[in-house]
């Protein structure tokens, strides 16, 4: 379907480019927004990596599916925007909790719209990277080989990264309920 | 050790396959799409200019050659001074030519977004 878009808009048929705009601006904005963590600074990352894409369409060669070059653009924009802005605000420090998932059971303690509030607030805490990494492999499915194409990492890096993703994800979540807890009770 | 990463796996997944974020606002499609358009037309007449620039480029190189051509003529019996004036303007629009036809070729061949 994507090839049958590509080939009117480069034929000079532009509202056929909605498609592209319909099909992957949800999945690209959740990607930038794991990146740069604010829904404003994403939208404007996902709107220039469309016009980029819509620039370069005549580039795209087909040796890889559309989603998979158009992603690759939007995450090369927000890493831009981030290193542009200096978005990193996370500061790793000397916590050093021991946590696994027996131990963080999350359903039990909160409800549905609470817990995504969580998540997304230990989204947020993360650094960028890594919430990339997490929504890459979690979120949208790809695999390390996939996620090594869309981010230009090596294996090893994209490994790593999800390692200390999760074990700062169990951190911040783990933090973020116990105050809940405390509140609580 | 493996067990132990499908439950990670397993577990990351089903926590954040609820926290997906979709685009939130409305009027995003329709906003981008009139930038594409306006994106295309700048495209389309900045393909018609460099038509242009060629067209003209051309015009000139001609013209120039008629000039050199014909200049020789023109000199004769002119004083010395004025065939130097002559001399300087072609070489004056050779340079102009050559350093056109870089910028001409780096706008056509090497467009940068």
């Amino acid at each position: 379907m994507d090839e049958l878009y590509i080939r009117k808009v480069l034929d000079g048929d532009i509202d056929a480019f909605k498609y592209f705009v319909h099909q992957y601006k949800d999945r690209a904005f959740n990607l930038a927004f794991s990146v740069l963590k604010n829904e404003f600074d994403a939208r404007d990352a996902v709107q220039e990596a469309y016009i980029i894409a819509f620039r370069k369409l005549d580039k795209f060669r087909g040796k890889s599916k559309f989603s998979t070059w158009f992603f690759r653009i939007v995450i090369n924009e927000a890493l831009k925007s981030s290193n542009k802005y200096g978005k990193e605000e996370y500061i790793a420090d000397a916590r050093t909790y021991s946590v696994d998932p027996g131990h963080l059971e999350i359903n039990d303690v909160v409800s549905r719209d609470q817990q995504k509030y969580f998540i997304d607030k230990a989204m947020k805490n993360i650094p960028s990277n890594e919430a990339l990494a997490l929504t890459l492999f979690y979120m949208e499915e790809y695999t390390i080989e996939e996620i090594k194409q869309l981010t230009g990492w090596t294996e090893s890096k994209v490994k790593v990264l999800l390692h200390r993703a999760r074990k700062n994800m169990y951190q911040e979540l783990n933090i973020l309920l116990s105050t809940e807890k405390k509140t609580l009770y | 050790m493996e067990n132990n990463n499908n439950n990670h796996d397993s577990y990351f997944r089903e926590l954040l396959s609820g926290s997906r974020r979709d685009m939130p606002f409305s009027d995003f499609e329709d906003e981008l799409m009139s930038e594409i358009r306006r994106e295309y037309e700048k495209n389309s007449s900045f393909i018609k200019n460099i038509k242009l620039s060629w067209l003209f480029f051309f015009l000139g190189m001609i013209s120039g050659m008629i000039l050199v051509i014909i200049t020789p003529g023109l000199a004769e019996g002119s004083s010395d001074v004025q065939v130097n004036f002559i001399y300087a303007g072609i070489i004056f629009i050779c340079l102009f030519i050559l350093l056109f036809t870089e910028k001409l070729f780096s706008i056509s061949f090497h467009r940068k977004y």
